[in-house]
């Protein structure tokens, strides 16, 4: 027993019992949080067993099975809306991801204080707006007498009724939802440039950086992490896709190219009170998002060291 | 001795029917509550047309205490069938609506009517054909409604500048009533002759039995398809794709929702307007006089003829909305329930539904009933039917307008009855897949996205996505 | 100076980035005043106007006298504000807490907890299990249901923390070498630091609250208790309307013949949007670009 030897080696348990005991009042403040979390998320997914049985508000549920998850499944257009699910959530997610960043940019460059104040305030207006309503101004924006059209005819280009037209109906939906959340979800994106420390413009001016280097050198890489963070939980709803929003812009002309899986569980379970239909779905999309979140979230800790944790 | 034991006998036969035919007491009402869309109870207008119906009930020996539950706020569909479901509502009457009571059904909780229709003194008078079919397959819920057939309509003034519109009233041939659209659009008379909000189901409700679309599910040869895919519609939709291309159908009809092509029809842009028979026709009618003046008046029109001439067929698998009684509810609380629905079907009930309240909607001067300003705001709380009323009763206005009544007639005139069927769930993914086809196919054809050279391509991929599957199904379910 | 500053808006990169930005405005703005047109114009003009009107045909104030002579409009307003208020306090409260919190790396059973939580962002329970249990819990009809059952939501707390990890470690370091505890850092470190990502969350947490339809509409049943949103929504669908109006005893029978849906409509929206509106300016004070000035020296 030499007494080179001063502690016994703790292990790893103790070592975390330790600290856990240093750090009581953090667990004290994230007590109410994770409280709610348990009796208003927990006890809700326990319920969510209900995608294998069959409902009742009165009586006891009876056994069903994959009766639902097969009801989602055995669609014949099942890789039609699988396909247009997937595209239409990678135009969103993937192609238009970096323009919220973008527009954030160009609003930090803007130098007219006022008009940028007011770009601020308006572009905030659609988010505000129900898809219903949404869906209306741009009908009559892409009709073939309304405003898109009169400025392509100005310009030589046929008429094109965009709603109506297979090849253009997708990016119709990508750019309602930017005209719709291009102020909206670029808000972070601000915050996070001009919280970029002062002191650091100061040197690039000192160093006779040029606006561009600027933007590539300092607002760009602060702008990473939340980029990233953002990126990652957005694929976590990839199976969305925007219920709403194709449900307002859809026709029959137009449909075939859009349907995604919440407006064929939609069409399929209208009103027929399918509570344990949207319930199988939920949990499908639940499992499909912790997937893609955890997945994207590891190969980017790997790659670039940052994560959403 | 036997004499008087004779009458005592009848006596007590006699009171014991009496008793039998009684609810309640004037004491002890019976308490049967009553939860319907739009109907609040704090409403002056509610509280009168309920305390009516309490007084008419107990005249016929019938105590009953009518208590309105509150509707909650937000869409009915989405919250009312859930909290009836989970138990947090309980009303003995209860009204349903878009196809939300089938699974109420399912669990035994609404009543099996047919018994108390069998027995009823006025309901079973007042219910159309149609209602009583539906009764038949579906017992659960009552509504005395007129078929919900949608009527095409034109402004009076519109159609009095026509060559070929009386043409077309004396024999409405589907050529006449292309004529009469081609007229209106070479008169000026409006851009577009009919318009459509997203498919082409209004100018269905009139053209179809004219091109052999007889019903939802025919029968071709030995099979039973659905119409989507038969001759008939390809016919159909020829002639639809024809007026497409002389520009007599909207082009942008497809974009369209009700409240936009509504607008087209307000604006003079398009010459038809296509709505419910009755009560929509009426508040169109009620709008274009506000317009455009008493010559703006509608003209109901009646269903093209061809190979038949009937307004599209009505389906009579089920009422889609209607009132139910309450399983759970005590026998005697559904006994006073259906009394008060049978009440409410009886002349006087209609009268105290449509006309209101003595006094505060109307009042009675030299035997002619007249309107008091309050009976603008009025609407009936129980059934929309304007049958049923008291015999000669003198109204100084009519209880609808008269387009909406005409529009009623043309309806009752024109009516067929539908051939469909209601599908298992698990069906229900390749009906609307197959459903899905023909929309698509339907507009392309319309369009003239798709040439008629398409059809056969069309019909492989229906019957590929769901449609053979579903002819066998039918088979094995239609007798 | 001025004449500086000028030259420094005349750059051609300047009148490019503000004409591309006017142009974006305009196609926000027009359709908007044709919106706000439309509630106020004379409902036998208003269904003969175009999409691109901005001024209104004749003025009248019909539609906004039609919703908010509706008996429930102005308890609904007053609700909607009680839960917005509340519900924002609450969501902030929890998540700043939180966020604060799950910035600790150190932190036992961090990953677990935050591998937890995205798993609760991402199985959103649906209708009915959630209802199962708001109804266990004796809440259906109260405020507090909704209050409570959107307490915190995992996506703004994840940025919330991005927002405190913004905050350079001295300042942290600095409050402990000054014995500062947690509450402390907190209050004293935290909160003012952060102040322009504490008040973005904020926002978030108060447009979604006021803007709640859906469960509000299945939750609150009385028409005492239910939100604005709620309220508007029923002015939307047409055979509704009928029987609304008609519920209202309004004096004026016969204007209600001559109501144009379609503008009622639009006034639905502008009621739903003015007072988020007045949001603005308490936040945008926030995005000044000298927060940090005086925290951390170069």
């Amino acid at each position: 027993m030499s007494s080179l030897q001063a502690k016994p080696e703790r292990s790893r348990l103790q070592r975390a019992l330790r600290q856990m005991r240093l750090d009581w009042v953090l667990y004290l403040l994230l007590a109410p949080t994770l409280a709610y979390f348990i009796v208003f998320r927990v006890l809700p997914i326990w319920n969510m067993r209900l995608a294998v049985y069959n409902f009742s508000g009165r009586r006891a549920w009876t056994w069903a099975g994959s009766k639902y998850f097969d009801l989602v499944f055995s669609t014949p257009l099942l890789f039609d809306i699988l396909r247009n699910t997937l595209i239409i959530s990678f135009m969103k997610y993937v192609l238009l991801f970096p323009f919220f960043a973008l527009f954030a940019i160009l609003l930090s460059q803007m130098q007219h204080r006022r008009l940028r104040k007011l770009t601020q305030v308006v572009s905030y207006l659609p988010h505000f707006l129900s898809w219903v309503v949404i869906a209306g101004i741009w009908i009559s924006f892409l009709a073939r007498d309304g405003a898109v059209n009169q400025i392509g005819t100005m310009m030589g280009l046929a008429p094109v009724d965009y709603m109506t037209s297979k090849a253009h109906i997708r990016w119709v939906l990508l750019l309602s939802e930017a005209w719709r959340s291009l102020g909206w979800d670029s808000i972070i994106y601000f915050t996070t440039i001009i919280a970029i420390s002062p002191s650091l413009h100061e040197a690039a001016e000192i160093d006779g950086a040029s606006r561009l280097q600027v933007v590539r050198y300092i607002v760009l890489p602060a702008l990473v992490t939340p980029m990233i963070t953002m990126f990652i939980l957005n694929l976590g709803f990839f199976l969305n896709a925007g219920f709403d929003q194709v449900l307002n812009f859809t026709n029959n002309a137009v449909n075939s190219v859009i349907e995604i899986l919440d407006t064929y569980i939609y069409a399929i379970g209208i009103n027929q009170g399918q509570y344990s239909l949207a319930t199988a779905v939920g949990v499908i999309k639940g499992f499909v998002g912790v997937a893609l979140v955890l997945v994207t979230h590891f190969i980017s800790k790997r790659v670039t060291g940052e994560g959403v944790w | 001795m036997k004499k008087f034991l004779a009458l005592f006998l009848v006596m007590l036969l006699f009171t014991s029917v009496a008793a039998a035919q009684g609810i309640g007491t004037p004491e002890a009402p019976v308490q049967v509550t009553f939860l319907m869309k739009d109907v609040m109870p704090e409403e002056i207008d509610t509280v009168a047309v309920m305390d009516a119906y309490e007084k008419g009930l107990a005249a016929q020996g019938k105590y009953v205490d009518i208590v309105v539950l509150e509707a909650p706020a937000g869409r009915y569909v989405d919250v009312v069938p859930l909290a009836f479901r989970t138990g947090e509502i309980n009303p003995d009457m209860i009204y349903f609506q878009g196809n939300t009571d089938a699974p109420v059904v399912n669990e035994g909780l609404l009543v099996d009517l047919t018994e108390y229709i069998n027995n009823s003194e006025h309901l079973k008078n007042l219910l159309g054909d149609h209602s009583k079919m539906r009764l038949d397959n579906y017992p659960y819920l009552v509504w005395a409604a007129p078929a919900s057939v949608s009527v095409p309509a034109i402004r009076k003034d519109i159609f009095a500048k026509t060559k070929t519109g009386e043409a077309l009233l004396a024999d409405p041939t589907v050529d006449n009533y292309l004529a009469f659209f081609r007229d209106l659009k070479e008169s000026g008379l409006a851009k577009y002759a009919v318009s459509e909000d997203g498919s082409t189901g209004r100018m269905d409700s009139y053209f179809n039995h004219a091109f052999g679309v007889d019903s939802t599910i025919m029968k071709v040869g030995d099979k039973y398809v659905y119409s989507m895919v038969t001759d008939a519609e390809k016919a159909k939709l020829e002639f639809y794709a024809l007026l497409y291309k002389e520009g007599l159908l909207d082009p942008d009809y497809i974009t369209k929702t009700w409240d936009t092509m509504e607008q087209s029809f307000y604006e003079g842009e398009t010459a038809l307007i296509t709505g419910r028979a009755g009560d929509v026709v009426q508040v169109y009618n009620t709008k274009v006089l506000s317009m455009y003046g008493d010559e703006g008046e509608l003209k109901a029109l009646p269903p093209a003829k061809g190979e038949s001439q009937a307004f599209r067929s009505i389906d009579v698998t089920k009422e889609e909305r209607g009132i139910a009684i309450n399983a759970d509810s005590p026998k005697e609380v559904q006994d006073a329930a259906f009394a008060i629905l049978d009440f409410a079907a009886s002349p006087e009930g209609r009268m105290i539904d449509l006309l209101g309240v003595e006094g505060t909607h109307y009042e009675i001067k030299d035997g002619v009933i007249t309107f008091l300003p309050q009976k603008d705001a009025y609407w009936s709380r129980f059934f929309p039917t304007i049958d049923g009323l008291p015999e000669g009763l003198k109204l100084s206005k009519p209880v609808m307008s008269e387009p909406a009544v005409e529009s009623l007639a043309l309806a009752k005139e024109y009516y067929a009855q539908d051939l469909n069927v209601v599908l298992p769930e698990e069906m229900q993914p390749l009906y609307q897949a197959a459903r899905s086809v023909y929309n698509e196919y339907a507009s392309d054809f319309v369009r003239g996205v798709r040439t008629f050279d398409d059809w056969a391509e069309y019909v492989e991929k229906f019957n590929s996505l769901g449609g053979d599957q579903l002819s066998e199904y039918l088979a094995t379910v239609i007798k | 100076m001025l004449k500086a500053k000028t030259r420094k808006l005349l750059t051609p990169g300047q009148i490019l980035l503000s004409l591309a930005m006017v142009l974006f405005l305009l196609t926000i703005l027009i359709p908007l005043l044709n919106i706000l047109a439309r509630s106020i114009s004379d409902p036998q003009q208003s269904p003969l106007m175009k999409g691109l009107e901005v001024l209104p045909r004749g003025f009248s104030t019909l539609n906004y006298r039609i919703i908010f002579g509706h008996k429930v409009i102005v308890p609904s307003i007053l609700n909607s504000l009680k839960i917005t208020l509340i519900g924002t306090l609450l969501n902030i409260a929890l998540t700043t807490t939180a966020a604060y919190v799950l910035i600790h790396r150190k932190l036992v059973m961090r990953k677990a907890i935050m591998g937890f939580l995205i798993v609760m962002m991402l199985f959103d329970p649906g209708l009915v299990p959630e209802y199962l249990v708001v109804r266990d819990l004796g809440l259906i009809g109260s405020h507090a249901s909704i209050i409570l059952v959107t307490a915190v939501n995992v996506y703004y707390l994840i940025i919330m923390m991005r927002y405190f990890e913004a905050i350079p470690g001295e300042m942290y370091e600095a409050a402990r070498i000054d014995g500062a505890g947690h509450l402390r850092t907190l209050t004293s470190i935290v909160f003012p630091l952060a102040k322009a990502g504490i008040a973005t969350i904020t926002m978030f947490y108060a447009v979604a609250r006021w803007n709640e339809y859906f469960k509000a509409s299945i939750y609150l049943t009385q028409q005492s208790k239910t939100t604005l949103q709620v309220v508007l929504r029923q002015f939307v669908v047409l055979s509704d309307t009928v029987n609304l109006i008609g519920s209202q005893n309004l004096a004026e029978y016969n204007e209600f013949a001559r109501v144009d849906y379609a503008a009622l409509k639009a006034a639905t929206i502008v009621v739903a949007i003015i007072p988020i509106l007045l949001l603005y300016p308490f936040v945008l004070r926030y995005y000044t670009a000298d927060i940090m000035a005086g925290g951390v020296k170069g």
